[in-house]
């Protein structure tokens, strides 16, 4: 067992548990930390990967920014702050049994794909800032006209009407 | 690590995310699932991107994109939601029935 397996190991057993405790929990704003958690685990993840910079934005836009946006969104909706469920049992075994044999067949097809040698080079973010600003720029600057509207377009569903 | 171990962990988030958009009422639990499996699907890019069958950093270019459309998603559901609840007053998804005939 070298570093980079244990580190895995450890990292995805954080994150799966996170999941799990996200789905089963009954209050939603423990729900909301334990997505912290599985978002901080999936940084860990990027860095074993060598995506250094998309480990540090994951911590900056999830684990920092989506995480406290959620918070807003439950204490400016939510009152009793529980998730009471719920629908009826049979819906939820029916439910499980499905996405379980969804799983089975998703890890069976996975478990067949072949193991290939390759010279991967690491990149440092400069080279990933040029990649981004010339092969990749009209996708970049659709991007942020896709930000730009979305964040506009946001704030003038949730403002509150004003009497015409 | 190979490439099967890191596409069998997004393959168990993934199907977490979805038993939690299938099975909660309350829509914003119904969001953190959402993010959930966005986060998986964005896990399978990147492992791709350095342990595929032809690795290229490109594949990092396009998490990055995805991660920022994954944060746009993020806000313009949390606004949907909040502009909702001022109508109804409520956040389950299931009295969301208003076209219902």
């Amino acid at each position: 067992m070298n570093a980079e397996t244990v580190a895995f190991t450890i990292l995805s057993l954080s994150a799966i548990s996170g999941a799990i405790l996200m789905v089963s929990l009954s209050r939603v704003v423990h729900m909301a930390i334990a997505l912290a958690l599985v978002f901080l685990s999936i940084a860990g993840i990027y860095l074993l990967l060598s995506a250094q910079f998309l480990a540090v934005i994951q911590i900056l836009v999830y684990a920092g920014g989506i995480s406290i946006l959620m918070l807003f969104g439950i204490m400016l909706t939510h009152h009793q702050l529980r998730d009471e469920l719920s629908i009826g049992k049979a819906h939820t075994i029916l439910t499980f049994s499905a996405i379980s044999i969804f799983l089975i067949i998703l890890l069976a097809s996975v478990n067949q794909v072949p193991i290939t040698l390759n010279r991967y080079t690491e990149v440092a973010v400069g080279e990933l800032g040029k990649i981004m600003l010339t092969s990749h720029v009209i996708a970049f600057e659709v991007m942020s006209i896709l930000l730009f509207v979305a964040l506009v377009g946001s704030i003038l569903i949730a403002r509150k009407k004003v009497n015409p | 690590m190979p490439l099967t171990s890191y596409l069998s962990l997004s393959a168990v988030l993934f199907c977490l995310g979805l038993y939690g958009v299938t099975t909660k009422k309350n829509s914003i639990i119904v969001l953190f699932s959402i993010e959930l499996m966005l986060n998986a699907a964005n896990i399978n890019i990147v492992s791709f991107s350095k342990l595929g069958p032809y690795p290229h950093p490109s594949g990092q270019v396009l998490g990055l994109f995805s991660i920022a459309v994954a944060a746009a998603e993020a806000a313009v559901g949390l606004a949907i939601l909040i502009a909702l609840y001022r109508r109804t007053q409520t956040v389950e998804a299931d009295r969301f029935d208003t076209l219902k005939g």
